[in-house]
């Protein structure tokens, strides 16, 4: 199964967000989404889940082309959880139990009961199932919002910043988690990070956008530093120990130099 | 807790409101025919269920006053519990009531035609001609102001707060006119469309109690039908489009539905306020946001609320009877400052 973008184009009044980006994408893999604010990450996830338009692009996955699906079709193909969440008075149960409107509307199956049920033992939930998730702390609600997203069995997975509000323990356990569900279920998932570290770590390849191009679609242990500088301007060099490569930011000690000599 | 007895717990919750709500209009209907203009008499009972022969004037109290007046207390209350319900889960608003999008100005625009232009033009001076066409006038234009709003969000986004805003101006727009007729026309005319805003349930009969029972049925089978699209509503239109709801046609459909339900019973019974904005306040307080209860409960909390309401308007001043409406006001707005200082309380 693979995911085919071609020539995604958006332009909101004048502004291009998106210039004609086209990738692939296959079963098992998290596609990483990294580059500076207002790249267009956010808003190409938002094409692949149907809530921009394409009129010029088109987006198949194998020989499906979703963006002729209807809204319950196309949550049967694609969950999506959003950067900001709306505060609902929902209880994490009811939460869930939306993951599986899609397929089965009114009235829950026992199947889809039975699923609910995994779900909650999977991510460990029991305590919450009670409780609004507006009481619910970051990560737990995170938690819940990326689990309700499974049980809609999406083939493809898109996450917005998924971590941006969880703390470093929580952080991780995330992303092994969204790594090993994605091999597991052989899905397609799409993640937006600002942490190019976790980037790194935690994804198979790695799409960099700025100003709404897509500099480089690569494997994500063929990353170079020269790549970063182009697409955060900042100076970027990788330094790899016992295995795992690094990214540290910043400065030339020379322009420090400079800095102090003036 | 296992998951097995949490869906046990809540659906016993569920069905204890349902019952408590149920035994309260049982009650409130039992006390409604059996008071009248001599106070509550608790012997009537016994006429009622036969026990005690009735004599004929009993059962044409029965059935041409009482019995017609506490249905249609109880089927107008459910009217605008169901559409308050919808109106706050669609515009994710709680302050919304069925008449948030100006549906009532609108009504009290379409009657103040009726009572001026119309009587003055002597199309026809029959009183009854007269009374079907204030019904008519009200109810279309009701039905113009949603259509209104529906084409205006064509333009500016079907988006809660616009359509809110399009509803306050749309509302003031059509109170002008209807000052604008008042101005101009007789102070006993004037007199009649102040009148016929207030809420008054007295003008009951078969007619009007089929056509609501005609609205209320499909309303409420397409609303709760939809009642998880309402929770999926609640977490933004992105989200609930990726759980698999066409949001724009939804929310066209939702005020559509709820604009015909509040729009029959405004039409038939002028204004009533507060009933579409406390019962759904009321049944979230003990159930919790979950629209699958929400929406058939806050209709049956809107009939008990109303039921109670004008047996209280008919009872509090005895033997003066006060418009139903009025009272409504004058208990719901301190019942709804209560609900909020005890909402604020449990957080």
């Amino acid at each position: 199964m693979s995911l085919y973008l071609h020539d995604l184009t958006y332009r909101l009044k004048r502004k291009e967000l998106l210039k004609a980006v086209s990738c692939t994408a296959r079963e098992g893999e998290v596609v990483g989404l990294i580059g500076p604010n207002g790249a267009g990450k956010s808003t190409l996830l938002k094409h692949l889940v149907g809530l921009i338009p394409s009129p010029l692009g088109t987006v198949m996955l194998d020989d499906v082309d979703l963006s002729r699906l209807k809204a319950a079709e196309l949550a049967r193909y694609i969950a999506y959880v959003s950067q900001f969440n709306t505060p609902s008075q929902a209880t994490t149960l009811e939460v869930l139990e939306l993951g599986r409107r899609a397929h089965s509307g009114i009235k829950l199956s026992r199947t889809d009961k039975h699923l609910i049920a995994q779900s909650v033992e999977q991510f460990d939930l029991l305590a919450l199932l009670e409780m609004s998730v507006t009481e619910l702390s970051g990560g737990e609600r995170q938690k819940v919002m990326i689990a309700s997203a499974l049980l809609q069995e999406p083939k493809i997975l898109l996450l917005d910043e998924p971590i941006s509000h969880l703390d470093p323990k929580n952080q991780l356990e995330m992303l092994l988690a969204i790594h090993r569900l994605t091999r597991e279920k052989g899905l397609i998932t799409f993640i937006v990070l600002h942490d190019i570290q976790h980037a790194i770590h935690y994804t198979d390849r790695l799409l960099m956008l700025k100003q709404g191009t897509l500099l480089h679609d690569i494997e994500t242990s063929h990353i170079e530093a020269s790549m970063l500088e182009e697409l955060f301007e900042v100076a970027a060099s990788l330094h790899v120990s016992e295995g795992h490569t690094f990214v540290y930011y910043g400065h030339h000690h020379e322009s420090i130099a400079q800095g102090h000599r003036h | 807790m296992s998951l097995h007895l949490l869906y046990r717990k809540r659906t016993l919750k569920r069905f204890g409101l349902f019952a408590f709500l149920s035994l309260t209009i049982i009650l409130l209907l039992w006390l409604n025919m059996i008071s009248g203009t001599g106070g509550v008499v608790v012997r009537d009972t016994l006429k009622l269920i036969g026990l005690e022969p009735s004599s004929g004037s009993f059962s044409m109290i029965l059935f041409s006053i009482r019995l017609p007046r506490a249905l249609a207390g109880l089927l107008v209350g459910m009217l605008l519990g169901l559409s308050g319900a919808a109106m706050q889960g669609v515009l994710r608003n709680p302050l919304a009531s069925p008449f948030t999008l100006g549906i009532s100005q609108a009504a009290g625009f379409g009657a103040a035609f009726a009572i001026i232009a119309l009587s003055a033009s002597d199309i026809s001076t029959h009183p009854l001609w007269l009374k079907l066409n204030i019904a008519l006038f009200a109810f279309g234009a009701s039905i113009v102001c949603a259509l209104l709003i529906v084409w205006i969000s064509h333009f500016v986004g079907m988006i809660p707060h616009t359509l809110i805003l399009a509803g306050v101006g749309l509302g003031s727009l059509f109170h002008a006119g209807t000052m604008f007729l008042q101005y101009f026309t007789s102070d006993i005319n004037a007199a009649a469309t102040l009148f016929w805003t207030f809420g008054d349930l007295s003008k009951a009969n078969a007619m009007t109690l089929g056509a609501m029972v005609l609205f209320l049925i499909p309303s409420l089978l397409y609303l709760w039908a939809a009642h998880w699209k309402f929770d999926a509503l609640a977490f933004g239109d992105e989200n609930a489009f990726n759980k698999g709801v066409e949001v724009k046609r939804f929310r066209i459909g939702v005020i559509l539905f709820s604009t015909l339900c509040t729009a029959i019973a405004v039409a038939f019974f002028g204004i009533i306020g507060f009933i579409g904005l406390i019962a759904p306040h009321a049944v979230r307080l003990v159930l919790g946001s979950a629209h699958g209860a929400l929406i058939p409960l806050s209709a049956l909390c809107g009939g008990a609320l109303l039921l109670g309401a004008d047996f209280a308007a008919r009872m509090l001043l005895h033997p003066v009877t006060l418009p139903v409406g009025i009272l409504t006001s004058f208990i719901g707005a301190p019942l709804l400052l209560y609900l909020l200082v005890s909402q604020g309380r449990r957080r």
